[in-house]
């Protein structure tokens, strides 16, 4: 009566151990850290040394798949790549680091120059220009007269 | 502290605020290992070092806003090389198996042990390759790179029962396409292929 359910738990244990070796292989450092116990208890058994050998082998064939160093060129390359990103933010978002009011500055100025060069050219609006003889009316009006086409010239 | 102590979480932080010596550090510290696992992706050297190439210059430009958000930077950047591979993959569309061995290094007679090794290697190349691509990145990143199968499980955005799954599955098609050839070969039929003693 006894020897069944120890006998179903040797079965259990199998073949959790032997899902383990499907996908971990033979080697008990490459099993998730919670089976190390079952692969210690289990370890010994006929049927799972069978299996674990078959695993084994398996595994020495994946490893003649050796990758290549990485060469120092390579290295080099990721290196020269590397573009500092504070130096880069700095550059693209002029002012994004300061304060609210630091970043209302560059408007400001922006603003300012624009007031400044509107009433510069309010000041100067009514003086110089019409005092130019090559712009007073009358010079221009004669030229006109004198090719005939104007409109008025037969007025 | 010296940089070659600092963990990878510290230097990405320095890296991002632009110094050239963490940058430095890290590549020394990852290039071999995220340039192995791109090259049993991919199987060529040089589509290999593109994916690593693209992989840093991620890593550049997410440097400073790289937070550890409960993974491992190590995780995060092998997440982002097999992206870059499975973009190559994709793109390359599914090739002949044999494309996507490695090359042999050159056509000179060699000695016999270094021939079969070379044979060996390309047969497994070559079984790797045939797999499908989520099964390949799970052995690649379990078995080669010796991730747990947790860290494979984040960085392949699976549970941990799917990576099993894969890991198994993988490992099946690659004893049948590569112990079922020692049969062969015991029984001294004829073959095509590279022979592989196992």
């Amino acid at each position: 009566m006894t020897d069944r359910p120890l006998s179903s738990d040797r079965e259990a244990r199998l073949e959790r151990a032997s899902a383990y070796l499907e996908a971990y292989g033979a080697e008990r450092r490459r099993w998730p850290e919670e089976a190390h116990a079952l692969f210690d208890q289990i370890c010994g058994d006929r049927r799972f040394e069978e299996r674990r050998r078959a695993a084994a082998r398996l595994d020495e064939t994946l490893s003649a798949f050796l990758a290549p160093r990485a060469d120092e060129a390579l290295k080099e390359r990721l290196l020269a790549s590397f573009d500092p990103p504070s130096r880069r933010a700095s550059l693209l978002s002029f002012g994004a680091g300061a304060p609210r009011w630091g970043r209302l500055v560059p408007a400001g100025i922006l603003a300012g120059l624009s007031a400044l060069g509107f009433a510069i050219g309010a000041a100067t609006a009514n003086t110089g220009v019409e005092n130019d003889p090559a712009f007073s009316a009358p010079a221009t009006f004669a030229y006109l007269s004198d090719q005939g086409d104007a409109p008025w010239a037969n007025e | 502290m010296a940089l070659g102590e600092e963990n990878d979480e510290a230097l990405v932080a320095r890296a991002g605020r632009g110094d050239r010596a963490a940058a430095s550090a890290l590549v020394l510290r990852h290039t071999d290992r995220i340039f192995a696992a791109s090259y049993r992706m991919l199987g060529d050297r040089a589509a290999a070092e593109d994916a690593t190439q693209e992989t840093f210059l991620k890593l550049w430009k997410n440097a400073a806003r790289w937070r550890p958000q409960g993974a491992k930077f190590e995780t995060w950047l092998y997440k982002v090389a097999m992206n870059a591979c499975l973009d190559r993959l994709r793109k390359r569309g599914r090739e002949a198996p044999e494309d996507a061995a490695p090359e042999m290094t050159d056509g000179a007679p060699r000695a016999d042990d270094i021939l079969i090794a070379a044979e060996r290697r390309d047969a497994v190349a070559a079984a790797i390759a045939a797999l499908p691509e989520r099964q390949r990145e799970a052995i690649v990143l379990c078995h080669y790179q010796e991730l747990s199968n947790i860290e494979a499980a984040k960085i392949m955005d699976v549970s941990v029962e799917a990576i099993e799954s894969l890991l198994a599955r993988g490992r099946r098609a690659l004893k049948d396409a590569l112990i079922e050839r020692r049969e062969e070969l015991m029984e001294g039929g004829r073959h095509d292929g590279p022979s592989v003693v196992v």
